[in-house]
Formats: C-alpha cells, structure tokens, sequence
C-alpha cells in the first residue's frame, strides 16, 4: 500500500487538475472580495465590505466543506477507472482494499494541504480588502470548519468509493446527492411526523450542520458553540467515515473491472 | 520452482447467463510464448483478466506460479506485466511520468529502469509528450512498456499488435523474442493476427465459446499440418468415400466448390489423381499445398479435429 500510496503522491503533484481546482477556489475567493469591493465603490451605505461579513460566507454555509469533500476525490480520481489505471494497478496485485485506503489516505493529505493553502488566502484577502479585521469571524470559522471537518472526510470516502464504483461522473454525483441531501432531508421532513425519524435525522451532516446554524451579521447561533453539539457534529462524521470506508471495502472486494 | 508460470484446472467464467469460460484447463509452462487463439468472444481477454486479478472466476482453480490461494495469487501478481484491452495510463501526464507512477507503484527499484524501458520500447523521442496527444500504436507501445517495468517473470498481453504499423509489429515480435530468449520472460499472447502469431508462439491454445479446443505446441503443430494436397473433383462425396475405403485415409476435409483437402498426405500426388481416374471422376485441379496456422484453425472450429 506504501508503494501506492507514493505513486499517487507523485501522480497528484503532477498532475494539473489539481493546482486548477485550488486555483479555482482562490479565484472564487478573490471574485468575491472584488464584488465587495466594487459594491462599496458604487454604493456608499454598503455595509458588506467587512471582514466579518466576508468570513460569514463560509461559517454560515458549511456544508460548503461537505461539497469539497467529493469535489476533490472527482478531481483527484474520477479517471482511474475511465483510463484504465485500476484495471492495472489491481493486475499488479495490490488489493482493491489497499487501493481504497491508499486513495483515502493520499485525498485526505491532498485536501488539508489545499484546505490550509485556500484558507490562508482566505483570510489575507478578507484582512487586506476589507474594513474592520476582527477575531470572532475567525474564531467562529474555525469552528465551523473544524465541525465540518469530519463530515467533509466522509464525503471524501464515499466519493472515492462512488468513484470507484460508478463507470460513469454523473451517477456517481447523483448517489452522493441522494445520501448527502436527498436523504437527510427526507429523514427531516419524515421526522416531524414520526419521532424515531427526528432521532436519526438529527445525526446527519446536511441536518446537523444546515438547520443547526444561524449566522447573521451580528449573531453566531451555531450548533458547535456548545461542547455537545459539537462533539454531535464530530461523532455524525466519524460514524460516516466508519459507515463509508466499510461499505466501501466489501462493496470494491468483489468488484470486476 | 514450478514449472508453470500459469495453470487453469476448469476455470469457469459466467458473465450474469452468459458462460464465457468453461471448464478451461490451460497450463503455461515457464519460458513458453503461449499463443491464445480463438474469435471474439470466445473467452481470450476473459482468461487473461482472470489470471490478473481484473475478474474473479466461478469455478475452477487458478495458479500463478504454482500459488494459487488469494494471498499468494496476489503477490504472484507483482511478478507479472500486463497489456489487456487498452493501456491503462493517464492522459494528462507526460509518457515519463507514466511509467514513473508506475515504476513507484511496483516498486520497482531505480530512477533508470524507467529510461531504459523508454529505450527498449522506443519511446524515448516522446517522453516528454503528453499520454493524450499520442498516436493510437505509441499508446499500445506504452503500454507495453508498463508491462515491462521492473522485468516481470510473466507478460500477459492481449492483442498487443493492435494499432501498430509493420516497422512498429516487427519490432514488437522482435523485442518479445529477445525477452523470452535473452531473459526467459514467459509470455502469454492473444491476437487475431495468426499470422503473426505463427511466427513467435512456442505453444498454441485454441478457444471457441469459452472452451480449449486444444492445446499444442508448435512443433506438434507444424508436424500435423505439414503438407496437404487439394484435388478439386466432379464428385467430392463419391472420391472422398473411395480415399478412406481405398487408401484408409481419415484425415480430409471437403470444402466449397469441390476441394477435397486431403492432410497428411504421404503418398505422391499422383496416388490421389490415379483414385479419381479410376473411378471416372474428374479432377479438375490438384496441388501440394502447406496448411497454415490459419487453416488449422478454421478447420478446428469447424469441427476438424478428426480430420488434421
């Protein structure tokens, strides 16, 4: 596995899509900032071109870290099966087992190293285009990301498992968008008639980190401010890392390529 | 050290109702260039995906190198290269980097190997060209120099002669016999180009609807098909009647347009001509020819075994 392991990490720093994707979510990043900064040229009342505001985008929205999640195992290896990379790989006898906990492995380091480069540019265009630089946005996206986090991984494994799986990107899309939203909201929506729905809806990241946050300008009524909810928030992401990878491992045992 | 680098014991493969293997006893011994013959469909790439590991079998037993327990199949694996279907590599990365990623990936030892299999394949002059801009015959000498890293013991190629032009099949017949001479590189081959075949197979298999018809060496194989004689008569059921109750010869074959193919002809051409005129049957033409590993072939999947 140590040897896939290296192969991949040679393969990712490489390979260009990569770089475009953290070169994407920078320029994401910076349009944003622009378009503040443009609305408070136009517009003298404007009163969004702040830090926090700018920091809010993220902490208000973190699923967005969910989304990122099987954003970057499509990026990293939506063409190992198209290519025919797997079929090879696997005739070289590493196990497919080998092979998903490798991917996880190499997706999980590429994405915290992406994470910490996009995040740095994050904070140093809000700090440098924005008015009022302050500690609690920062201190209130932190959390957010860290209570995402786990949530984020699981995403990863599953989209690293999907695409392994699927021949095709877009069924594999449309199962992560079935488990990740489609479900959850059911779950919700099921759960305000049927309590034993509101339990177990309750543990989902689209449930646990969309309703359980409200961020306004001046507020921050968010689920990980309490210890308990944020040790909820961990434990839901954990138990879908654990749920992903074993699903992942006995579905790819026997898969034919 | 077994003698075989590979060996099926009624190896099945069933894809939902459709049996692509059955019961296939194949075995390949070590330094052997096995020829797998056989149309399309008739279970070659199957078998080779089943001794890579690419497909799981549905019954039967499979060894690689005398291993045949999924652990030991599995590091058996190691030892091999493999060319199926399409070479699998990454388009966005340049030629060199290809083979980098998987010389890492095999752990294969020195940064070299990957120059010098640059060199052996000649695809030096592109290793700076990106997977994606090549030509369809360098993509199958790419992947042919995948399967070679690290000089594996065992090459599973399928149709590796697909896509190229002649200078570029000469060379790949020619690299393929150094490796099995110089190296003693086993090699198991698969193409539709028997001619081809004919000229580097050591032993033959011959598949039809997923079973071995058989399996002979080419010596075996050039003996049973050295010469033939084609008469063309009037009447090829009556002469073919007279040449198995007058010259007890079995082994014939009748073809379209009345050619009598009569194999394993040890009498002089006359004997058969002089069988015709005695039973006032015309000849219309008659001739010394060579069966080729084509003919064999053909005459096999039509049911020929009794005849050749």
């Amino acid at each position: 596995m140590l040897n896939y392991i290296k192969s991949e990490i040679y393969r990712i720093w490489h390979s260009r899509s990569f770089y475009a994707f953290g070169g994407i979510l920078c320029g994401i990043i910076l349009l944003l900032h622009i378009a503040l900064i443009i609305g408070a040229a136009i517009e003298p009342d404007f009163r969004y071109n702040t830090f926090r505001f700018s920091l809010n985008n993220l902490t208000a929205q973190p699923m967005i870290m969910v989304i990122l999640g099987v954003i970057v195992a499509g990026t990293l290896f939506n063409e190992d099966r198209k290519s025919g990379v797997l079929k090879t790989t696997v005739a070289y006898g590493i196990s497919r087992e080998s092979i998903l906990i490798g991917k996880c492995i190499v997706s999980l380091l590429a994405s915290l190293f992406l994470l910490i480069v996009v995040l740095v540019f994050y904070l140093a265009c809000a700090y440098f285009t924005m008015k009022e630089p302050e500690w609690q946005p920062i201190r209130q996206m932190l959390l957010a990301i860290a209570a995402s986090l786990p949530s984020a991984i699981a995403s990863l494994i599953f989209g690293n498992v999907i695409f392994m799986l699927c021949r095709k990107d877009i069924t594999g899309v449309l199962w992560w968008g079935l488990i990740f939203y489609v479900i959850p909201m059911a779950c919700f929506f099921i759960g305000l008639k049927f309590e034993p729905f509101e339990h177990i809806s309750g543990w989902m990241p689209y449930n646990l980190l969309n309703m359980g946050v409200n961020v306004s300008m001046n507020t921050y009524n968010c689920i990980w401010n309490t210890t308990g909810g944020m040790l909820q928030c961990i434990a839901a992401g954990a138990i879908g890392c654990i749920i992903f990878l074993i699903w992942g491992v006995l579905r790819l045992r026997r898969l034919e390529l | 050290m077994d003698i075989y680098a590979a060996q099926s014991r009624n190896l099945t493969k069933y894809y939902h109702n459709f049996c692509a293997l059955n019961k296939v006893n194949i075995s390949i011994k070590r330094g052997e260039i096995y020829g797998l013959v056989g149309d399309n469909g008739a279970g070659k790439t199957t078998f080779l995906k089943l001794l890579s590991g690419q497909i799981f079998p549905g019954g039967g037993e499979l060894s690689l190198f005398g291993k045949h327990t999924q652990a030991d199949l599995k590091n058996a694996r190691s030892r091999i290269g493999v060319l199926i279907e399409e070479a699998g590599f990454y388009p966005s990365l340049t030629v060199e980097q290809n083979l980098e990623y998987y010389r890492l990936q095999k752990g294969v030892p020195g940064k070299q190997t990957v120059a010098e299999t640059l060199e052996m394949t000649g695809l030096s002059e592109f290793r700076k060209k990106s997977c994606r801009e090549l030509s369809f015959g360098m993509k199958q000498r790419l992947g042919l120099a995948i399967a070679l890293l690290g000089v594996p013991e065992f090459l599973l190629l399928d149709e590796p002669i697909n896509g190229l032009d002649p200078s570029g099949i000469l060379e790949m017949r020619n690299l393929l016999l150094k490796l099995n001479h110089e190296k003693n590189i086993t090699i198991l081959l698969s193409s539709h180009i028997l001619s081809e075949l004919e000229q580097i197979a050591t032993v033959y298999g011959f598949l039809q609807k997923g079973r071995l018809l058989e399996e002979i060496s080419a010596e075996s194989l050039y003996k049973k098909c050295a010469d033939y004689v084609e008469i063309r008569v009037a009447d090829p059921q009556t002469y073919t009647v007279l040449l198995e109750q007058k010259l007890k010869h079995t082994h014939y074959q009748i073809l379209p347009e009345g050619k009598v193919h009569i194999l394993q002809a040890d009498l002089p051409t006359e004997a058969y001509s002089a069988l015709a005129s005695d039973a006032q049957i015309a000849v219309l033409s008659l001739s010394h020819c060579h069966q080729s590993l084509e003919d064999y072939y053909m005459n096999l999947k039509n049911g020929g075994t009794t005849t050749c």
